[in-house]
């Protein structure tokens, strides 16, 4: 039987040509962005002035011109596509582009070690020094390891391709989903371009991290449920790659799994809700046994440490919260750990993209609401996206907290999946098809483009102050605890050191930057110490204590690693050694470089490294007990 | 159609095949590995999948994300495939094993390809689905991007700071081993004096270290001596400050 011309181009066969529309033209702009972004990081990397302006002008350049263009009316499916895809993997780069050669944010060490114990022992689940739970989540690291082994490229080189195809994935998925609940092709462009602008797309799921796949992974599970075949045949090769998808992203990502499996129960829900008055709504009950199946096999197994770790995280964002309802702490809008305050105009930009966002989704919702009996079949679906969209601007007052803020960044990936089909009806209305067809907007046909321009500018930049603190979003000098802008050539050759002096596994007591660092480049296994007595102790001291000699011999603790540039500032991101250290005893001083330097003269303790910086003090000959 | 789709997946067949021993091999270097390994990792398994389950075509939108969508989650399991093998997880076999998930993928796929539709007529393959100025406009975009990746690569290189310098002493029986590292970008020129209580056992009156290079030695340390020893490094530039200072204690053999 003869296929349709429309199923013909649903699938792929039809001979009319493509039209690329815009597609070139912008994409030449978009990449000179990309040229101008990385001459921004380059004078930033010397201190030059300028570098944030043209910081700014390359990311508003790579973003605007392929968003605007896919979000306009006269643009064909395949070029919104192609904009889309370009736009997810020129994103990427902005993150690369800051540190081509290394890996150097906080979560990216934790991960990295893990795939060094893999490809060491040839196992899974070896214990993890640096983040113990990534242990119990391998599925990165082993798409990592085939990447790797397929490719011949080092971790740095090959970590930017991984997640940048994961990123692809999740942009392709969103645009596929919000098309089909939506209807139209430019819904599905709308819901990405909404997508883009989540503060954690910029940076936190660039990072070589287990979210950032995951987040792929998840997609691609909704888009499978979305599109359950109608042909029995079909069907069995439906539940095996749906299977297949569940497994994967069970083993990846224990948040992204959890927060999947609530929307589909959510989704399930709305749908027994229409049904009952009469709509014939699909329930997704595969997708949600594959995935409880799989999760309940996996924590029974491997993922056991997950429930007491995501305890103390939400344990502690709870207790920050009831603090912050008690008027007894919270944390200061756009000011860093140490006190340092973002530019007012960051300012206004970061509360301009929420507020933008937050004033638009009623206007989504009701647009929503008068087009929904066009996609009945699609309103359970539809219904729980508006549900969870929700959850974003009670996500905006976590970030009064400190512990709330890395949640809400956390939360940031999945919810604008819900946020931007909401957001997609607005977006229709700012600059409406219908309009300029009719050419009412003839004499001003500037207007809406502009307009969208502006509101795209806002949010996108805003959001990515949001995201990612502006003085980490640029290379440059030496920070004191400031996660990526703490890692430097100092650091990194004390840790390959260790690894070629000393041998790898020794235990290690040192700052959490070089803790990462002694973790991976030095393959060493740095100490957190007990939650009663925990390793920051050891430092936060003005002499050389039975408390300190009590930690070394309980940790069994063979070297301490002191980098004496700690107590030139207060740390960036609010901490030295670990979360919860005594810093608010120092008043917002600095640590005191006699503390740092008391191992100098304990009897019996070598130091053995000294690269001006950082010194590494072997503390072995105090570990015997009888001394 | 039917020969055009036997084609099709028999040189994503062969494809898979010459990828995988690439990527075993190391055959081509890196360039050959990233242009064939990446594929073989990230788009080939899914596509060779969803060829094999879903003959009937797909959108291009629809096909992408099933091949990286479904060749990532392959790839997440795959270690998790091996890890119970003797032997464990190799890159070798991740290699192998993604290699024959699209060789049999791609069988398949070729074995169920659909049959001819009278009116789909498939896009003239000599005829490329975009024209010259298009073309010029996508490499001169690559060009800026990878002008971009370069400048930033040079940038982060040339950027090491203020430079510094590593010195290291660790004992060993009746001896120790020192050294220096020279990261200040510039060639440099030591004095490293190895003391004992204030006594001299051993002086390198010009160690001349290249940018990057690094300098070793071993001291014994005589049995009449005590047991720290202290190494104090100098530079030529300024002699007279000590600008790095090391001690460890050293355990005699015999005493």
């Amino acid at each position: 039987m003869a296929m349709r011309p429309r199923q013909l181009e649903r699938e792929g066969l039809t001979q009319r040509p493509i039209e690329w529309g815009w597609l070139f033209p912008v994409l030449v702009v978009s990449a000179t962005g990309v040229l101008v972004l990385a001459l921004g990081d380059n004078r930033a990397r010397t201190s030059s002035s300028g570098a944030q302006l043209l910081y700014w002008t390359g990311l508003l350049l790579i973003f605007v011109p392929p968003a605007l263009r896919a979000l306009a009316p006269s643009a064909e499916r395949a070029e919104r596509v192609a904009l889309l895809s370009a736009l997810a993997l020129l994103l990427s780069l902005v993150k690369v582009l800051e540190q081509p050669t290394q890996l150097s944010f906080f979560d990216e060490f934790g991960h990295w070690r893990s795939l060094i114990n893999l490809l060491q022992t040839g196992h899974l689940f070896a214990p993890n020094p640096l983040i113990a739970i990534s242990s119990s989540y391998p599925g990165l690291e082993s798409a990592m390891a085939a990447l790797m082994a397929a490719t011949g490229l080092p971790v740095a080189t090959a970590a930017p391709i991984l997640i940048g195809a994961a990123r692809l994935l999740l942009l392709l998925c969103i645009f596929l989903i919000a098309e089909r609940v939506c209807g139209s092709d430019r819904a599905g462009a709308a819901a990405c371009i909404v997508y883009l602008c989540n503060p954690s797309f910029l940076f936190f799921d660039d990072q070589f991290a287990y979210e950032s796949l995951a987040l792929g992974l998840a997609a691609l599970i909704l888009y499978l449920s979305l599109n359950r075949p109608r042909a029995r045949s079909d069907r069995r090769a439906w539940w095996g790659v749906l299977a297949l998808a569940c497994l994967s992203l069970v083993v990846t990502h224990h948040l992204t799994a959890y927060a999947l499996i609530g929307f589909l129960v959510l989704w399930a829900a709305a749908a027994a809700v229409l049904r009952r008055r009469g709509v014939d709504a699909p329930m997704p009950l595969v997708p949600i046994l594959l995935m409880v199946g799989c999760e309940l096999i996996w924590l029974a197994t491997a993922g056991r440490p997950t429930v007491s770790y995501l305890a103390a995280i939400f344990g502690a964002t709870a207790q920050e919260v009831l603090a912050l309802v008690l008027h007894q702490a919270g944390r200061g809008l756009f000011q860093a750990a140490n006190g340092q305050v973002e530019p007012l105009w960051q300012r206004a930009l970061g509360l301009g993209s929420s507020a933008l966002i937050c004033l638009a989704m009623p206007v989504g919702l009701v647009e929503m609401w008068r087009n929904r009996h066009r996609q009945r079949r699609m309103q359970a679906r539809l219904w729980a996206l508006v549900v969870v969209s929700a959850g974003y601007p009670a996500s905006l007052l976590l970030h009064l907290t400190t512990d709330g803020a890395e949640v809400a960044n956390r939360m940031g990936g999945t919810i604008f999946i819900a946020v931007g089909v909401v957001l997609a009806a607005t977006l229709d209305l700012g600059w409406p098809e219908r309009v300029v067809r009719s050419g009412a907007l003839a004499r001003a046909s500037w207007v809406p483009p502009a307009a969208m321009a502006v509101w795209l500018a806002v949010v996108f930049s805003g959001a990515s102050i949001l995201g990612w603190a502006p003085v980490q979003s640029l290379p440059g000098p030496y920070l004191v605890g400031a996660d990526n802008r703490s890692v430097d050539a100092v650091s990194v050759a004390a840790a390959s050191w260790t690894l070629d002096a000393l041998g790898e596994h020794n235990t290690f007591a040192a700052d959490l930057t070089n803790a990462n660092l002694l973790g991976t480049y030095g393959d060493q296994n740095p100490v957190s110490g007990t939650s009663t007595e925990p390793m920051d102790l050891l430092f936060f001291s003005p002499t050389f204590d039975q408390t300190d000699l009590r930690i070394l011999r309980r940790d069994h603790i063979r070297y301490v690693l002191v980098d004496r540039r700690l107590s030139t500032a207060v740390p960036l991101t609010g901490a030295y050694y670990a979360a919860g250290e005594p810093i608010a005893a120092l008043d917002g001083r600095p640590i005191p470089a006699s503390w740092l330097n008391k191992f100098n003269t304990v009897p019996g303790v070598n130091r053995v490294y000294d690269n001006g910086d950082i010194q590494i003090y072997d503390v072995g000959a105090l570990l015997d007990a009888r001394r | 159609m039917r020969v055009a789709e036997w084609n099709r997946w028999t040189a994503l067949a062969a494809g898979a095949v010459i990828a995988a021993g690439v990527g075993l091999t190391g055959i081509g270097g890196t360039v050959l590995g990233v242009l064939l390994g990446v594929p073989l990792v990230l788009v080939l398994p899914g596509l060779a999948l969803t060829g094999a389950l879903w003959p009937r075509g797909r959108g291009v939108p629809e096909r992408a994300a099933l091949a990286i969508g479904l060749s990532l989650a392959l790839a997440a399991v795959s270690a998790l495939a091996l890890n119970w093998l003797p032997g464990g997880v190799t890159p070798a076999r991740s290699t192998v094993l993604l290699g024959m998930v699209t060789l049999v993928g791609a069988c398949v796929a070729a074995a169920r390809r659909p049959l001819e539709d009278p009116a789909a007529r498939p896009r003239d393959p000599w005829r490329p689905p975009i024209r010259a100025h298009q073309a010029a406009m996508l490499v001169l975009a690559l060009a800026l991007v990878g002008a971009a990746v370069t400048l930033a690569v040079r940038g982060a290189e040339q950027a090491t700071g203020p430079g510094f310098t590593q010195a290291w002493m660790l004992p060993r029986p009746n001896a120790v081993a020192v050294g220096l590292g020279n990261d200040q970008g510039a060639a440099q020129a030591y004095r490293v004096v190895l003391n004992d209580d204030g006594q001299t056992l051993q002086t390198w009156g010009d160690v001349r270290l290249a940018a990057g290079a690094h300098w070793s030695a071993t001291a014994s340390v005589p049995a009449g001596a005590g047991s720290e020893v202290t190494l104090r490094v100098y530079r030529r530039s300024d002699p007279e400050r000590v600008y790095r200072q090391l001690h460890v204690t050293v355990t005699r053999e015999g005493k």
